[in-house]
């Protein structure tokens, strides 16, 4: 289980897309949006950085690691 | 991103095939024994659930360790059955001391560890993706 809190909801929220419409922005699937919310799946670094280009945030802002 | 490769909704049936191997067992041409193999075919029963799915990094990563787990057990489980059966099994079995019985009896357990790999691998796909 990956170490990260995950801000992905509050983000996506925000810009008043559903996970579907989300997942087809960066081209995964509405479960896979789903397990990023609750931390429960490590992102690869491509599909990180589409997330944070289509909710307009940074990465870090994103999945918060513990120190 | 693409969906997955067509995969049609009875193609499990193929497995089926599999009971050929008994033909095998039982004639003069012990490589038909690997038509076991053909179980391995039911394996689509699991891989049809992902037909209308898109095949996103985690569903690949999720097949790539299921594959790793189901092919590591399966080779291991062949080995350890060989190795029991033409020693131990052997001594207390005596269809299994003639060579040609065992050589149908590593044709068979190969056969179906194969078909074990496969439906191992595509049930822990499913397994690995849908968990909660």
């Amino acid at each position: 289980m990956p170490e990260y809190k995950s801000n992905l909801k509050e983000y996506r929220i925000k810009m008043n897309l559903t996970q579907e419409e989300l997942a087809n922005i960066v081209g995964v699937r509405r479960e896979t949006i789903g397990r990023l919310e609750n931390a429960q799946y490590n992102p690869s670094l491509k599909l990180a950085v589409d997330i944070a280009k289509a909710l307009h945030v940074s990465i870090e802002k994103l999945f918060v690691f513990d120190e | 991103m693409k969906k997955q490769k067509k995969i049609r909704k009875y193609e499990w049936l193929l497995g089926f095939l599999g009971f050929a191997g008994l033909y095998g067992m039982f004639d003069n041409n012990p490589p038909e024994i690997l038509f076991f193999a053909f179980f391995g075919f039911f394996s689509r029963f699991w891989d049809y659930k992902f037909q209308n799915e898109i095949e996103d990094e985690r569903l690949i990563e999720n097949r790539y360790r299921a594959t790793s787990v189901a092919f590591k057990s399966s080779f291991s489980i062949v080995l350890l059955i060989i190795a029991v059966g033409c020693t131990i099994l052997r001594a207390l079995v005596k269809p299994l001391r003639s060579l040609e019985n065992q050589y149908k009896f590593i044709l068979a357990v190969i056969a179906f560890g194969f078909a074990f790999a496969m439906l191992l691998t595509s049930y822990l796909t499913y397994r690995f993706d849908k968990k909660d």
